[in-house]
């Protein structure tokens, strides 16, 4: 270590002049917002609360936050179930396990876009190949992503396709942190494959649960890409997430007010979920 | 027996994952309503470039792929400078709250897009950037979690070797060029293959910054011809390959960095 003044200062003034201009002023300005009203055009206008007042009464905002949760809902715990599965498996001794390994990380890479339009490829209802399978079958056809009860279910299993190889990796990583000694001594026990899942392995790897937990919390939360490009947030709404509502609010009505106010709100939501789900890991431990 | 259950699952999961990108791109080499007869083809009848000619020359796709390969290499160099230098400060310098700006600016990752998307559209829009490659590069110049990977690699460089490099006489800008970027280069290629696919695949900024459609960013592009040509699933496949190739690309190349670097990330985050 060494004591030059400048220098630190220096190499780290890119990025603190980054930090106020581009992330620290677009916060206070967004809370300055929130007391206004403006469509850009016409001069800002000093409403007080009256942003909240209409959030509390903003049914089709609460819909797209439940629309959400119901995504979070089937999304996370699939996604932990099969991801675990995988992992599991994987770690073993294993030919070609860079393949696999590759191959269930590929749909990761890919931008969500391309993932969308495959997808429509499946999930359409006269030409889908989904359909076609269970036609094949004698079975009806299955409004995928017409059934507005189904709907939100199809992008869920969708993005857990598309997501699944990332957790895979992360799992992965917390089972080789596992010492050896701990199976061994149960295999010496005569525990079954189960008992050391579940009484070794599961509380081994708690941390990376946790972490899973976490970061797919907040991928789910900032669902977009999928129903913009899908469905539109269509049908009758089914699939309209909270952040392609505050989209629409704020980039094609114009509404820069009452956006940031959804925008805080929601973050609020964010925040109290994720604390909420580290209280809840963190006593399982 | 049990070997064999495994393997066979691992490669029946192993090819539900990759089935969809194989019909993609063998439908991308099909005709004009090819992709969707009955009974469904996994092959091409008649191996074609139409799609790409189309693409290529009637919806001048050249241009949006282009802006996406600019943007992405612009971000990822600029910012791998900016994230480096400020990583390196903050491990291996003393300095004056040095700690405590650090958990500050780090804290700051908590604060989701939706709130920051709207005033930074509105002030880029000030500036006259909103429709020009500068409102994609400027959001991307710098982060956090680039600066926290850095600062963690850079942490278990030893300090004798910097200290050495002093007594020779070497400055603070040769240390860092020399001496500790040739050492981080596992961790420099592991964040460069991060920021290259974050702002190849990003959508949603790009979707509100610009308003064009030479502008447009290749995913963006590819959203909006789905808009137009929803029955057109063989041109829209071949969009499809196009999008996913660089990273396909810097993927596999690159690709032991780029688990290493979840790994560790996972591990020390």
């Amino acid at each position: 270590m060494k004591k030059t003044k400048l220098t630190p200062y220096l190499m780290i003034l890119p990025y603190v002049i980054f930090f106020i201009t581009f992330i620290s002023f677009p916060v206070i300005f967004s809370f300055i917002l929130m007391f206004h009203k403006w469509n850009i055009i016409a001069p800002m206008q000093f409403i007080g609360l009256s942003n909240f007042y209409h959030l509390f009464h903003d049914s089709l905002f609460f819909k797209s936050l439940l629309n959400t949760l119901i995504f979070l809902i089937v999304h996370i715990p699939l996604q932990i179930i099969i991801a675990l599965f995988f992992a599991v498996m994987l770690n073993q001794k294993i030919r070609f396990i860079g393949f696999f390994r590759a191959a269930y990380f590929l749909p990761v890479i890919v931008s969500g876009v391309v993932v969308t339009i495959l997808w429509q490829q499946l999930y359409g209802f006269e030409s889908g190949m989904l359909n076609r399978f269970l036609s094949a079958f004698g079975i009806a056809k299955v409004g995928w992503l017409e059934d507005s009860n189904l709907a939100m279910m199809s992008i869920a299993i969708m993005a857990t396709w598309k997501n699944v190889g990332l957790y895979i990796i992360l799992f992965l990583a917390g089972l080789q942190t596992v010492p050896n000694y701990l199976y061994e001594a149960a295999d010496l026990e005569g525990a079954t494959s189960w008992q050391k899942f579940r009484y070794i392995t599961l509380p081994m790897i708690n941390p990376t649960v946790f972490m899973v937990v976490i970061l797919s919390t907040i991928g789910g939360f900032s669902l977009f890409i999928e129903p913009y490009v899908m469905t539109g947030g269509g049908p009758l709404n089914s699939t309209l997430s909270a952040v392609l509502y505050i989209y629409k609010q704020g980039f094609f009505f114009y509404h820069m007010g009452y956006a940031s106010t959804l925008g805080f709100f929601f973050a609020g939501i964010i925040l109290v979920v994720i604390v909420i789900q580290k209280k809840f890991v963190e006593r399982d431990a | 027996m049990k070997k064999y259950l495994l393997y066979s699952f691992l490669i029946v999961s192993g090819l539900i994952t990759l089935a969809p990108f194989i019909w993609m791109v063998s439908a991308s080499f099909m005709h004009d309503g090819h992709a969707s007869v009955y009974p469904p083809r996994f092959f091409p009848d008649e191996f074609t470039f139409e799609q790409y000619i189309a693409l290529f020359s009637r919806l001048n796709i050249t241009r949006n792929f282009l802006n996406s390969l600019f943007i992405s290499v612009i971000v990822t160099g600029i910012s791998l400078i900016f994230n480096s230098m400020a990583g390196y400060a903050f491990a291996k310098y003393r300095f004056k709250g040095k700690n405590k700006l650090f958990n500050l600016l780090l804290s700051s990752m908590i604060i989701p897009a939706q709130v920051t998307m709207l005033p930074l559209f509105l002030m880029l829009k000030e500036f006259g950037f909103i429709n020009t490659y500068m409102a994609l590069i400027i959001p991307g110049l710098a982060n956090i979690f680039g600066i926290f990977l850095i600062r963690q690699y850079a942490l278990s460089i030893p300090d004798s070797l910097i200290e050495s490099a002093r007594l020779d006489g070497a400055t603070d800008f040769q240390i860092y060029y020399k001496i500790i970027m040739p050492l981080a280069l596992p961790i420099l290629v592991t964040l460069a293959i991060f920021t290259f696919m974050g702002t190849w695949n990003d959508f949603l900024w790009p979707l509100i910054a610009l308003n064009d459609s030479s502008m447009y960013t290749l995913p963006v592009a590819l959203a909006n011809l789905m808009g137009e040509h929803t029955k057109d699933p063989e041109l829209m496949m071949a969009g499809s390959v196009l999008t996913i190739l660089p990273v396909l690309i810097v993927f596999l190349v690159l690709q032991k960095y780029y688990i290493k670097g979840i790994m560790m990330g996972s591990v020390k985050g």
